[in-house]
Order: C-alpha cells, then structure tokens, then sequence
C-alpha cells in the first residue's frame, strides 16, 4: 500500500504542474505517467491477489519501461547544441521532472529488490485467488482508479482522436468548440 | 518568479515513422488498457490482469518507438 500511496504522489504533483502551472505534458512525459501507473498495478496485484514474484515482475518491467522514457527525456534535453538547454518545463526543487522520474523508477525497483529479500511473505505455495478488500486497500485502489481515469479525460482532452502533439501548449477538443 | 514556457503553436511536419493504428492511434487507449486492467484487479480476473498488463506495456513500448526513431521537431 505504501508503495501504491507513494507512486501517486508523483501523478498527483505531475496533474499539479499541468493545472495550476498550466504546462501540458509532452508525450514521453505521458509514458512516465503510464509507467508510473504501471508500477501501482504491479502492487495492486499483491494486494488483491498474495504476493507473488510474478507481481513484482510488473512493478519492474513498468519501472524498466519509465526508466527508459526518462533517460531518453534527459538526454534529448542535455544533448550539445540543444537551444533549449533549460529543458522542458520548469524544475522541481532544482530538477526537472523527467529527472525526477528516472530517480523514482530506479528507487522503485531497488525498493522491489529490497522487498523480493524477504522470502517470508512470498505465497507461493497457495493458489492465487481474490481475497476480500479491506477499506484501506479499496481507497487505495480508488485512488489509482480516479488518477487513471482522469489521465484519460485530461489525455484525450488534450490530443483527441490522433497522435498527440510533440509539443502540446493547448486541449485540441476544447480550441475546436 | 518563473516565466511560463508555453511553446509557441508552429506547423510540425509529420517526421515519425512506425505511427500506431487503429485504436491505439490514440494516445489516450493507453490509459484505457491501464484502466480496464485495474478494474479487472478490482473484479479479480487475475489471467485478464496479466494480459492487459501485457497490452498495456507493448502499446507503451510502441508510442515509445514511435517517439525516437525519429528527429523531433521540438520547439519549448
């Protein structure tokens, strides 16, 4: 739950530049958000279903995944000759943050290789059924639910029925009403 | 005080190759997939988790392909 809590504080951050600073977000910082959520699944699957290596699996190939996005934002952004040499959008307490993705992806797996040490917890050996949600747990999973779905309002808002733009600066449904 | 860094609207000539199609054209389905696969942890379908998971990841990877094959035409 701790991990599922934690990735969304980044969502809701990114959703908090979006608004309130009114910066859209380019596609590769979709992906990362993408990824992020990915990351959430990866938990959510322990929760509702045991713990199991298999889980974590998608917790880091999510974070693999928006590691790389990342990396990839860094080094477009730090590339000599780039006349863009502040990067894209404005930093966070001194970093970027595509920078900030690629430190949390990275923690996010070294957490998960923490968690996989403890062998105590895995339940391999009972089938993997649902179990009952307790309140705590369906308010987290609420949580991911609502910042998954408005992604989805806000993403088609901004990009509608085509590729989004590479450099978003409006919602292209609302310019055409 | 921070400036805002709008970019300005230009004309982008089309430069990508390997542009998803169908549904996936949209960026937006991505979201869906990843929203269909919670609700399908929320339902406790476990095999329809992994499968949207999977779709989920390959249609990222997919956009992600699309977005460095090519030189982008950037302008912040």
């Amino acid at each position: 739950m701790l991990l599922i809590t934690g990735i969304c504080i980044p969502v809701i951050g990114a959703y908090w530049i979006q608004f309130v600073e009114g910066e859209f977000p380019c596609p590769l910082c979709l992906l990362q958000r993408l990824a992020m959520l990915g990351v959430a699944i990866g938990a959510m699957m322990n929760l509702r279903f045991g713990v199991r290596t298999s889980h974590y699996a998608v917790t880091i190939f999510s974070a693999l995944f928006g590691a790389a996005v990342s990396t990839r934002q860094i080094l477009l952004h730090i590339a000599p000759g780039n006349p863009n040499g502040s990067g894209y959008g404005s930093a966070v307490f001194g970093w970027h943050l595509y920078t900030w993705g690629l430190v949390i992806f990275m923690t996010t797996i070294g957490v998960v290789g923490l968690m996989m040490l403890f062998e105590k917890h895995f339940e391999l050996g009972a089938v993997a059924t649902p179990r009952p949600m307790t309140k705590p747990v369906m308010a987290v999973f609420a949580l991911v639910i609502f910042l998954t779905a408005a992604n989805i309002v806000s993403t088609f808002l901004m990009c509608g029925l085509s590729p989004c733009p590479d450099t978003p600066n409006q919602y292209l449904l609302l310019s055409n009403i | 005080m921070r400036a805002s860094r709008r970019a300005t609207q230009q004309e982008q000539p089309l430069l990508h190759n390997s542009t998803p199609t169908g549904f996936a054209k949209m960026m937006t389905a991505l979201f869906v997939l990843a929203l269909l696969t919670m609700l399908a942890i929320w339902f406790g379908k476990r095999k329809a988790v992994f499968l949207l998971s999977l779709a989920t990841l390959t249609t990222g990877i997919f956009w992600f392909n699309h977005h460095i094959t090519d030189p982008l035409n950037l302008n912040f």
